[in-house]
């Protein structure tokens, strides 16, 4: 009677489910952010930054890396991680779905800028040159790797990326991988967030003699560390001073502000996200 | 009635002219332009691949790294196959259509009745919603529901696989005996003691037989499903693409390979081994992963269902959209499926053992020298070529050929043509060693070369049945066609991927509504083709063989389960012999022989009905590559009997159903 073995088996294994999920519970604070660049630079920027809080809120603080911007989301929609670092867009996706509250930005989130290239053999010069050429975004879920660009294509340069570019528009995954499409030459052109590109610059990771910057965008407002609902506000005070108090004249803090790229931290203000949310709608991302 | 009828010819020719050009104009709908095979851009991408696949990394690291994901992933499979079991099971106990006494003396009331249809009915449609959408679909959504990691590849793999195995331990459940039913009906048994003290044991071994041969394809799927960020070596893949690591690939890649041919063969044992075994196997498997993935199973009771609260709203943009992604869909199984099925046909002869190095004849002249050396070789490298796509799954290769050839409908169609040449090779190189040996025994025997008795004696008799295969596998393309679109390969998958990561849920309940409906229309329409082409076949075989239905076989990369429909009063071809003892013959068959009634044992190259011995047989198992074995019990002198058939320098044997008249007078002795 092998179906009886079977349903034995079956009863151990439910068993086993029962016990397994009866042994999880650990209070920790979980900390996440959108995968915008490769796993092993997300593990360096973030590892200062964990030891730094840790010692600040006097909890273990865990980072939990994702590989997907929206499971970041839906992870802090969930309350499966209490603060994440997301982009301005999918701040607005946790918001308009999960009601979370935006934290700290740094300096440099308030005058964000994504930067267009090409590879230098695409005789493109202007925005207006890659009409009829092959381009990369970032994720679908990027702020300045795909939200932006496609907005201001849309409406600076009168570019629609669906009908106007040489094929459909590929979406590389990340920051630094739009780079290396450009530069190895499977794609003509690509838009993404100036700070990766700046530090990309500074550390030798690009041939500049193949890609080129070729336009720059207006500002507007990105990254933040973001909420989830339902929090307790001391708490987030407490994260937020954390980082508030982020001095560069001490050198253990120093490092933790230099890898994000920033002179400081500051307040969010959600009023500043309302443009993104509408820009958002306006390019059909967010529904 | 004119001399030469050409009207079978010219339709026959119109026919296939069709699928040609059909293909061609397809492949220009979607935009593949093969060119970019072989492009500037191709090639040198091809190159930059093939540099970096011919330098694995082989650091210790990263070889750790490997070898832990790859066990993960094995640990996927075997937990997805358990739940996608449990959930079949239970489903498919209640779709069984049980058969009722032609004049059952109590019925139920019409309410009850009502409702018990209704149960099934709903079962039945739940059971084609589940099979419909691909498992990486699945992966995505629950990657969404519960996060990263091994929990929504398992779940992905249940749902999905348990659709599909609810629908074939149903149909399996159904096809039972309906006498030792009917007995227990007119005892008064209701339904459920009757399923599982008669409807089960009956097929029990089946049942096991298809969960392990799903456990194979769920291992193979748990290597692609991180992908997505379901955990396994997936996600290692999509890292090493993404950042062009084609060092890296190469040793995920040959991780894949190393695992799933690994995999065949043990496969394979289990399937030979006794069924029970199989099953501690499983259930010590299931338990071993558990403990291995320490899976976060509370999540499980707290998923991020606040995706699922924004408001819903039809836009007819969007079904304009989803309206050209079905179509893109078609077009672009359809020119994998034909390409794949022009690469297979070519290969699969020269991997049939008898029409290169052995022949259809007991007694040849042996091949010899340089013309054996060729014929080894070509039969060896079609095989090998056969084995290593099949092994490579239509998402890893999709990723791949985004690479070479960019994202697009061209690599998607690239990459299920190539697995699906090497799945429709292995089937079409089943069928043709499967032949009745007469036609082309007799063209040898005259001088025949290879390709004549290939062409006039082998092709006709089974033509009928590679195309069906061929639609079959198209019909499992078209779902296949979704998974690739989710890397970037085009068609559907491409938007539902889209919908998913943007949280843009009308789209998705459009397109997953979308999705259901054309897999269920491909199939139904492809099941009314198939055994149309199967019945027609059928009218013009002289032999009259049955050919068997395919029941359900997606994304069956290997060997296939069939149902035999019915037997009719024909010769039974043996396959082997397997064993004699001095009371029985073991034999194993690819056709259903009628039990407990007399049949004449001869040699295939006997034609006179006297030589045999008489048997009557009894099916002991049913094995996965479709075939039969029987117990031959000699209807007399059983040690004589056994003696005369080991004596017998024949390989190849057949059962002749007798008249019970004649039975008396043709016995031994």
């Amino acid at each position: 009677m092998y179906y009886m073995r079977f349903t034995k088996g079956i009863w151990l294994g439910l068993l086993t489910i029962l016990l397994s999920a009866s042994a999880w519970s650990e209070e920790v604070i979980r900390l996440s952010g959108i995968p915008d660049e490769n796993p092993t630079e997300l593990q360096r920027k973030f590892q200062p930054m964990v030891d730094y809080l840790q010692q600040q809120l006097g909890a273990k603080v865990q980072y939990v890396p994702v590989i997907d911007y929206g499971a970041a989301v839906s992870a802090l929609a969930a309350g499966k991680i209490d603060f994440a670092w997301l982009g301005g867009f999918t701040f607005v996706q946790a918001k308009v779905m999960a009601g979370a509250q935006p934290v700290v930005m740094r300096d440099i989130d308030r005058k964000f800028k994504s930067v267009f290239i090409a590879h230098s053999t695409a005789g493109i010069t202007k925005p207006e040159d890659m009409r009829g050429k092959s381009f990369a975004f970032g994720s679908k879920s990027s702020t300045s790797g795909h939200l932006f660009p496609r907005h201001f294509l849309i409406t600076l340069h009168r570019i629609n990326p669906e009908k106007d570019f040489s094929g459909s528009p590929i979406y590389s995954g990340a920051h630094d991988a739009t780079v290396k499409m450009v530069e190895s030459g499977k794609v003509q052109a690509g838009a993404l967030n100036i700070e990766v590109w700046n530090r990309m610059l500074t550390t030798g990771k690009v041939d500049q003699s193949k890609v080129k910057v070729i336009w720059t965008t207006p500002e507007y407002v990105d990254y933040v560390w973001a909420a989830r609902k339902g929090l307790s506000p001391q708490t987030i005070e407490k994260f937020a001073n954390a980082f508030l108090s982020l001095d560069l004249a001490k050198p253990a803090e120093r490092q933790v502000l230099e890898i994000q790229g920033a002179q400081q931290f500051v307040r969010a203000n959600p009023k500043d996200f309302d443009t993104i949310e509408q820009i958002a709608r306006s390019t059909g991302l967010l529904k | 009635m004119s001399a030469i009828d050409r009207s079978a010819e010219r339709k026959r020719f119109a026919i296939w002219s069709a699928i040609a050009v059909s293909a061609v104009i397809a492949a220009e709908f979607v935009g593949a332009d093969p060119s970019k095979l072989v492009d500037r851009d191709g090639l040198s991408n091809a190159g930059d691949l093939l540099s970096g696949l011919a330098n694995p990394d082989f650091s210790k690291e990263f070889l750790l790294r490997i070898g832990a994901l790859s066990v993960e992933s094995l640990m996927i499979g075997v937990l997805g196959t358990v739940l996608a079991v449990i959930l079949g099971g239970a489903i498919a106990l209640f779709t069984v259509r049980v058969p009722d006494l032609p004049h059952p003396p109590r019925q139920l009331p019409p309410g009850q009745r009502l409702g018990f249809e209704g149960v099934r009915l709903l079962g039945r449609w739940l059971l084609g919603i589940l099979r419909s959408i691909p498992e990486i679909v699945w992966a995505y959504l629950f990657v969404r529901l519960f996060g990263l990691g091994a929990i929504p590849a398992i779940l992905a793999i249940g749902l999905a696989v348990g659709g599909s195995i609810g629908k074939l331990y149903s149909e399996l459940a159904e096809a039972v005996d309906p006498r030792a039913v009917l007995a227990l009906r007119t005892m008064g048994a209701r339904r459920f003691p009757i399923l599982f003290f008669s409807v089960i044991p009956q097929v029990s071994r089946q049942w096991v037989a298809y969960a392990l041969f799903r456990l194979e394809c769920n291992i193979r799927s748990g290597t692609i499903l991180g992908v997505v960020g379901a955990g396994g070596l997936g996600s290692e893949i999509a890292l090493a693409i993404r950042y062009f690591q084609y060092d890296k690939l190469a040793t995920a890649l040959m991780a894949v390979l190393a695992f799933v041919i690994a995999l065949e063969f043990v496969s394979a044992w289990l399937r030979r081994s006794p069924h029970h075994y199989a099953v501690i196997a499983a259930v010590a498997g299931g338990l071993l992963a558990l403990i291995w993935l320490d899976l976060p199973l509370g999540d499980l009771l707290n998923p991020a269902t606040e995706m699922a609260v924004m408001h819903l709203s039809f836009e007819w943009d969007f079904m304009a959209t989803a309206a050209r992604q079905v179509v893109d869909t078609l077009a672009m199984a359809w020119v994998a499926t034909v390409v794949s099925a022009v690469v297979a046909f070519l290969l699969a002869p020269l991997a049939a053992s008898p029409l290169t190095t052995r022949s259809y004849l007991p007694d040849p002249i042996r091949m010899r020298g340089l013309g054996l050396a060729i014929r080894t070789g070509a039969k060896w490298f079609s095989r090998a070529i056969l084995q290593s796509t099949r092994a490579m799954p239509e998402l890893t290769l999709a990723l791949v050929f985004v690479v070479w050839v960019g994202a697009g409908p061209l690599a998607g169609i690239l990459a299920i043509a190539v697995h699906n040449a090497g799945v429709l090779g292995r089937l079409y190189s089943d069928v043709l060693e499967e032949v009745e040996p007469g036609p082309p025994a007799a063209l040898q025997a005259m001088g025949a070369g290879s390709m004549g008795t290939f062409l006039f004696g082998v092709l006709p008799q089974v033509r009928a049945r590679l195309a069906a295969f061929t639609l079959y596998r198209f019909e499992v393309n078209v779902r296949a066609t979704a998974m690739v679109g989710f890397v970037g390969a085009g068609g559907i998958g491409d938007s539902l991927h889209t919908a998913i990561s943007l949280f843009h849920l009308q789209d998705l309940v459009v397109l997953l509504i979308t999705m259901v409906a054309l897999v269920t229309v491909v199939d139904a329409i492809g099941d009314r083709i198939r055994s149309r082409i199967l019945r027609s076949d059928h009218g013009r075989t002289q032999h009259d063989l049955q050919p068997a239905r395919v029941v359900d076989i997606e994304k069956v990369d290997a060997p296939s389960v069939f149902l035999p429909v019915t037997f009719g009063e024909q010769l039974v071809q043996i396959r082997r012999v397997l064993e004699v003892t001095p009371e029985t013959i073991i034999v194993q068959t690819s056709q259903q022989v009628p039990e407990g009634q007399c049949m004449n044992l001869v040699p295939s190259s006997v034609s006179s009905s006297a030589a045999g011995v008489m048997v009557t047989a009894c099916r002991t198992q049913i094995l996965l590559d479709g075939t039969f074995v029987y117990e031959l019990t000699p209807c007399a002198n059983p040690s004589e009997a056994a003696q005369w058939v080991r004596g017998e320098q024949v390989t190849s044997w057949h059962l002749q159903p007798q008249p019970a008249a004649q039975f008396q007078q043709l016995q031994p002795n």
